[in-house]
């Protein structure tokens, strides 16, 4: 990554990477959320440079002016959301980073046959992965934690994004890492403890919190099976003829698919199993037959696959 | 609470994190973590609970010598025994 960006271009280019560009979602919301949160915490981050780190007490004035502007985030109206969308796509899109392409679910034969076009942002794969990695480097690592990496970790965190990048055993080195870090230093506590949920959301996150428990499983080599509690990606049916062929040429026949509707397609092998990574996440992949009326479609069902 | 250093200041400076390290390369942290505990790439630590840091320069270069052997087909261990670029 050769250029610096900004706290809310770089949580824009994780959160916004495989979200849909031409309708709305929870998820979108939560990540536009996001990004309108990382705009106030850029002000914050320059006066505390301003103010050499001074105010650095948890009733500090700027602290004080922070919390009350998170907390108007939860109600960010649409039009406001839209025009934050806009821009910082704007930006990222004239730098070359951030490009519409068609939406992966929008090769569901659902949508195929119904002549829906969708569209979904997707993020120069380099950048995403730099940005991803660097966060990753420095919070799973023993050593100091930088005010940014924190930032991008709260905000990852309440928009649902965290375990897209982070495998269970991460998830847990991050909290352990987390709570040392906010016992030690009175913002990353502060922040760590500022929420700009949905309510609602909160509410399916409490009851996806007992699914989880029974859920948490390390079986398939290190797969996460924690349920997140926003739906970021959705799996899809791809129909073709799958009589007669075999695991490596069902395969074969997703990928050539994908590519041709312009997906980036990549062949994993993860312990004894190969997934497959499209754009920047995985996805596995199975044999299905589905009912139309009376009459059964052959073809693959493509599964999100978290870290 | 410390700052995350600019690519200017990262790119002036001898030693780098590992997640520096990651940005600059462009390579997964995971990655070189496994490099790192393969004696692959040499590492600088003042005290055993110390942060582990990387000279720069060398470390860049080992890390696009090690993608370029792996590219052409070359294992792991093939490379530990060639041991530098």
């Amino acid at each position: 990554m050769r250029k610096e960006y900004t706290l809310s271009q770089r949580f824009a280019l994780i959160g916004l990477d495989g979200q849909s560009a031409s309708h709305s979602s929870v998820a979108k919301r939560a990540a536009v959320r996001g990004i309108a949160a990382a705009v106030i915490l850029e002000r914050f981050l320059y006066q505390e440079e301003e103010n050499n780190g001074q105010d650095r007490e948890p009733e500090g004035r700027i602290r004080q002016e922070l919390a009350a502007a998170l907390a108007k985030i939860k109600h960010l109206n649409q039009k406001k959301a839209k025009e934050l969308e806009k821009e910082v796509v704007r930006q990222l899109e004239e730098d070359g980073v951030l490009e519409e392409v068609p939406d992966l679910l929008g090769c569901d034969m659902t949508y195929v046959t119904s002549g829906i076009h969708l569209t979904m942002y997707r993020s120069d794969e380099k950048i995403w992965l730099s940005l991803v990695e660097q966060v990753k480097g420095e919070i799973l690592e023993d050593g100091p934690v930088t005010l940014e990496c924190v930032c991008l970790l709260w905000l990852l965190r309440e928009s649902g994004c965290i375990h897209e990048i982070f495998s269970v055993r991460e998830q847990e080195r991050v909290q352990e890492r987390m709570t040392a870090l906010s016992a030690a230093d009175r913002f990353y506590d502060f922040l760590w403890k500022q929420e700009f949920h949905k309510d609602m959301e909160l509410a399916i996150r409490s009851f996806l919190k007992g699914k989880r428990k029974l859920f948490r499983n390390p079986y398939l080599a290190g797969i996460n099976l924690l349920f997140p509690f926003l739906d970021r990606r959705q799996s899809i049916f791809i129909d073709f003829v799958i009589l007669g062929t075999d695991v490596k040429q069902r395969r074969q026949a997703v990928e050539n698919y994908l590519s041709e509707q312009g997906h980036y397609v990549e062949e994993v092998r993860r312990g004894n199993e190969t997934l497959i990574r499209i754009n920047n996440m995985y996805y596995r992949i199975w044999p299905k037959t589905v009912v139309v009326g009376r009459v059964p479609v052959q073809g693959a069902s493509l599964t999100p696959v978290y870290q | 609470m410390s700052r995350q250093r600019s690519l200017e200041k990262i790119l002036a400076s001898e030693y780098v994190s590992i997640g520096e390290l990651a940005r600059l390369t462009g390579c997964r942290y995971s990655t070189l973590k496994f490099y790192t505990e393969e004696g692959l790439l040499p590492f600088e630590q003042a005290e055993e609970n110390l942060t582990r840091r990387y000279r720069r320069e060398e470390s860049v270069k080992q890390v696009e010598w090690i993608r370029r052997l792996r590219q052409e087909g070359k294992s792991v261990p093939e490379i530990k025994k060639r041991g530098k670029p």
